[in-house]
């Protein structure tokens, strides 16, 4: 399968904190890669390097989207090449309408004009998959949602946008079990629809019920100390990420942070 | 004579924050017809009447409008203040509005000024609202080269109302130099001053707003908020508040919020492919677009769409 995304040896800081240390992932084509940690670990920081988040400064290493060097590329650049970010704490945006941002963003990516009635049955369409009331579509994006209307209106972009990889943060967190069924069935239609990579950070696995998961990561003090398949998600969730904090018990023998603690005895 | 820098106090002269000099319009109003507008007691004009001014043409270089509204007679009027002619036409223009307001009844009136950059507008408003009375005024203020502007309402009645909401865009060099005077005399009145504006290039902007209690006026209440977002380090941004209190049992207020886009807005736009220059002018466009979803009218906020939308013709969307 190509390569989507690569990310060769990243480092990044924000102010003078070290946060990533070396991060090493490769995303193929339609691929569903999870990434799960601790707090703290890192795991928002990769999102925001990926999508170009200039808070973060990138101190080694380099991202490829399809082939092209966007280590250092602006982010709406990134994003119109396909990259998409589901934000943790979505931003409301006073006096600019969901439906108008939504065009907006479709019209600057396509390069095309877009007809009203045509956008316009599209989007309620999408919103009514997500159980999402149409008014909202003439509202101020974000402003006055609650969290859940947040975070479909996360998942309304995503499927109305269409991205080539789709960067999930934590979507999922804070969502009663009604909303995260909503959400989990609009990524799955996202995959359906769209056939799109995913990397999603997450705590839970009921977002990725539906969904088949090609690989898991875990991050740990801005490393990858582990990854397997969707098996890996069930064993976090039953023993928690004691053993990847506690090297000692890492099955990973190529994990910098066990080699540095093995060097240290 | 115009009322654009009239204030009962001196505090301009000390804060030299009243440096414009009206005596040149005077010789303009001497030559300029008046035009009487009278709405019948009773009478509600529910079609807005439109006074197209199209300055530079065969339009007179003043226009003065009278508007009598007669007890719980309600009426709206829609000015738009264009350039008719090529762009490098240069000029002033005076267009005064005096109003009374009986008893119950209510006026709106509503501006649209899109002028070229060589005039210099001087648009001057004011009235008496009685008993019970209302007045509304919109603002949408596009361009200009100067503009001066001004409103001084004279709440004499018992609860009466004076609301504006004033929306501008400026940029170049246009220099905007309001002042509005809320003049409460009678019990109970209200006031409500809403002003939301975008700064770039090298525009400068002064906004005067006074909330004047007189004694007698016991409960009376007026806010004045006012919100600008600047885009350029270049631009010259001045805010006067005032509140003038002669009577114990009032409440006044004054708000502002003058700054940039925050840093994690533009990031989420960003994240969705909407570049700088776009989020800038998107945002600058939705501040007009929220004084212009006031206007009652859809034919006059379909002509302020299209005003401000023109600039927004994506270079992607012109193939």
């Amino acid at each position: 399968m190509d390569d989507l995304l690569k990310i060769e040896g990243l480092k990044a800081k924000v102010e003078d904190t070290e946060i990533l240390n070396g991060i090493d992932l490769t995303i193929g084509r339609g691929e569903v890669h999870v990434i799960m940690g601790p707090n703290g670990a890192g795991k928002s920081t990769l999102g925001s390097c990926i999508i170009g988040d200039p808070r973060y400064v990138k101190t080694g290493g380099h991202i490829t989207f399809k082939g092209e060097d966007i280590t250092d590329a602006p982010t709406d650049k990134i994003a119109k090449m396909g990259v998409f970010l589901s934000f943790q704490n979505p931003i409301e945006v006073p006096g600019i309408t969901l439906a108008n941002f939504i065009r907006t963003a479709l019209e600057l990516k396509t390069g095309e004009r877009i007809r009203m009635w045509d956008f316009r049955k599209s989007l309620e369409a999408t919103m009514k998959l997500l159980g999402m009331d149409t008014s909202y579509a003439d509202r101020d994006l974000n402003v006055g949602f609650s969290g859940g209307e947040k975070k479909k209106a996360e998942i309304l972009q995503l499927l109305m946008l269409k991205p080539d990889l789709a960067i999930l943060d934590e979507t999922d967190s804070g969502l009663d079990v009604d909303a995260v069924h909503i959400v989990s069935k609009g990524v799955e239609e996202y995959k359906k629809q769209v056939g799109g990579a995913l990397l999603i950070i997450t705590h839970s696995t009921r977002i990725l019920e539906a969904l088949h998961v090609d690989k898991t990561h875990v991050l740990v003090d801005g490393r990858i100390v582990d990854h397997g398949d969707a098996g890996l998600v069930n064993e976090i969730n039953d023993n928690g990420f004691e053993r990847f904090i506690n090297c000692e018990n890492c099955k990973n023998d190529d994990c910098e942070v066990k080699k540095k603690l093995n060097d240290a005895k | 004579m115009l009322s654009n820098d009239h204030l009962p106090a001196r505090t301009w002269e000390w804060l030299k924050v009243n440096d414009i000099d009206l005596k040149d319009t005077n010789g303009l109003l001497a030559s300029a017809t008046v035009n009487e507008h009278n709405i019948p007691a009773g009478g509600a004009g529910e079609t807005p009447v439109y006074i197209d001014c199209k300055v530079g043409g065969t339009e007179s270089p003043a226009s003065l409008h009278n508007f009598n509204i007669e007890a719980g007679a309600s009426g709206t009027v829609i000015q738009f203040i264009t350039t008719d002619g090529g762009n490098d036409l240069s000029g002033d223009f005076v267009l005064q509005n005096r109003y009374h307001i009986a008893s119950g009844g209510s006026f709106t009136l509503i501006q649209v000024q899109n002028l070229n950059d060589g005039w210099k507008f001087y648009n001057d408003c004011s009235g008496v609202c009685d008993d019970g009375a209302t007045f509304r005024r919109i603002q949408i203020v596009l361009g200009g080269g100067y503009t001066y502007m001004g409103e001084f309402c004279d709440l004499t009645g018992e609860k009466s109302r004076f609301i504006c909401d004033i929306g501008y865009n400026i940029g170049g060099t246009h220099n905007l130099d309001m002042n509005y005077v809320a003049d409460h005399h009678g019990k109970n009145s209200g006031s409500d001053i809403h002003v939301s504006g975008v700064m770039s290039d090298h525009a400068s902007k002064i906004f005067r707003g006074t909330i004047d209690f007189h004694r007698g006026c016991a409960g009376a209440k007026g806010a004045e908020i006012e919100e600008v977002l600047l885009l350029d380090d270049t631009i010259e941004n001045k805010t006067v508040p005032l509140i003038l209190c002669d009577e114990e049992d009032v409440e006044g207020s004054h708000g502002a919020t003058i700054g940039r886009l925050d840093e994690n807005l533009i990031l989420y736009m960003k994240s969705r492919g909407i570049d700088e220059d776009e989020i800038y002018t998107m945002m600058a466009h939705a501040r007009i677009d929220s004084v212009a979803s006031l206007i009652p009218d859809m034919e006059a906020r379909d002509r302020v769409s299209e005003m401000i939308c023109g600039p927004i013709e994506r270079e992607c969307l012109r193939k």
